[in-house]
């Protein structure tokens, strides 16, 4: 087994001393791809603290540019930036942050032609993204492929967070939610306060360094609920929906 | 017999359902999902799914902002 560099015991070492962390969780996070789908409020939370921890492998995906309406909450991004792709702007301050890693830059929308080859090979993948269409398909390329999913979102003061394991007998996120129900609230009709979609986001970013190193399981298939105003998290046990043509045929084990 | 909704102590009567119980509150539908005794319901089976007494029911918007 490699032991970790000098320079790594130096940047890490303040992890290191946490109890229930040590050297070979510190290698797993170096092994471990992860790719973020949406560089946004929550991208732009959970992607610097997976830098900063030391994933090896950072895949960036967003097809944006930055926008001053942008700012509030997305401190990854500053003035400057304004009209930049934000995949490569991200990169860029993540590569900042450590240079060590293999960061890599997709500046274009997740859509369905090119979704596969995005996340194939993933160890997990974080759903970051704006809107239900984008959240559907995520959902449904991971169960594909077989991809752990942890799912944030959030709009007004509200944050969600969903955890999914393919191999694992609990529901999707379209046993939570239809496609064909109607566009549930977004960011752009309701609004958001900053710190909230930060908290769901560096919730999302701790969930995936708890599984990466497996210092705690993580409780799949729960849907962990964030109210802004009460500072309150609720979390819900999200049943498999009985013949969901996504997750239906791994659901038959639930109980 | 008695459930709460959202924390509330609300009156409603034996063997409701979900979907009546929507209904009777005049909720908003647009994104609405819930829970009962911290299990997210399918909207599909909320016609279906008869309320017990003490049930938990959890009333909560699907959001998908980010």
């Amino acid at each position: 087994m490699t032991v970790l560099s000098r320079d790594d015991y130096g940047r890490y070492s303040r992890q290191l001393l946490v109890a229930e962390m040590d050297e070979v969780k510190q290698q797993a996070l170096s092994h471990a791809e992860v790719v973020i789908v949406g560089l946004g409020g929550l991208g732009c939370a959970v992607a610097p603290y997976l830098a900063g921890a030391g994933v090896g492998r950072l895949r960036l995906v967003d097809g944006d540019e930055v926008e001053l309406s942008n700012l509030p909450r997305q401190p990854l991004y500053g003035e400057p930036d304004i009209g930049e792709a934000k995949a490569s702007v991200a990169s860029q301050r993540l590569r900042d942050i450590n240079r060590t890693l293999s960061v890599q830059c997709h500046a274009t929308r997740l859509v369905k032609s090119n979704a596969e080859s995005l996340l194939r090979g993933a160890s997990v993948v974080l759903d970051c993204t704006d809107n239900m269409a984008s959240r559907q398909l995520i959902n449904q390329v991971c169960y594909q492929l077989g991809i752990p999913l942890i799912s944030s979102a959030a709009s007004g003061m509200q944050g969600q967070l969903l955890l999914l394991h393919p191999h694992q007998a609990h529901g999707c996120y379209r046993c939570l939610y239809a496609p064909a129900q109607s566009e549930p609230n977004t960011c752009l009709a309701q609004g958001v306060l900053g710190p909230v979609v930060g908290i769901v986001g560096i919730m999302q970013a701790l969930q995936t360094l708890l599984f990466i190193t497996a210092m705690a399981p993580l409780n799949w298939g729960e849907l962990r609920l964030f109210d802004g105003l009460s500072g309150q998290w609720q979390a819900l046990k999200l049943p498999p929906l009985e013949g969901c043509p996504v997750c239906g045929e791994n659901n038959a084990d639930y109980s | 017999m008695q459930i709460t909704v959202n924390d509330k102590v609300t009156e409603v009567v034996e063997g409701l359902s979900l979907k009546q119980l929507i209904e009777d509150l005049s909720v908003d539908e647009n994104g609405l999902a819930l829970a009962v005794n911290q299990q997210v319901i399918n909207r599909t089976l909320w016609p279906q799914h008869a309320l017990h007494a003490d049930d938990q029911v959890t009333l909560f918007t699907v959001v998908a902002g980010g």
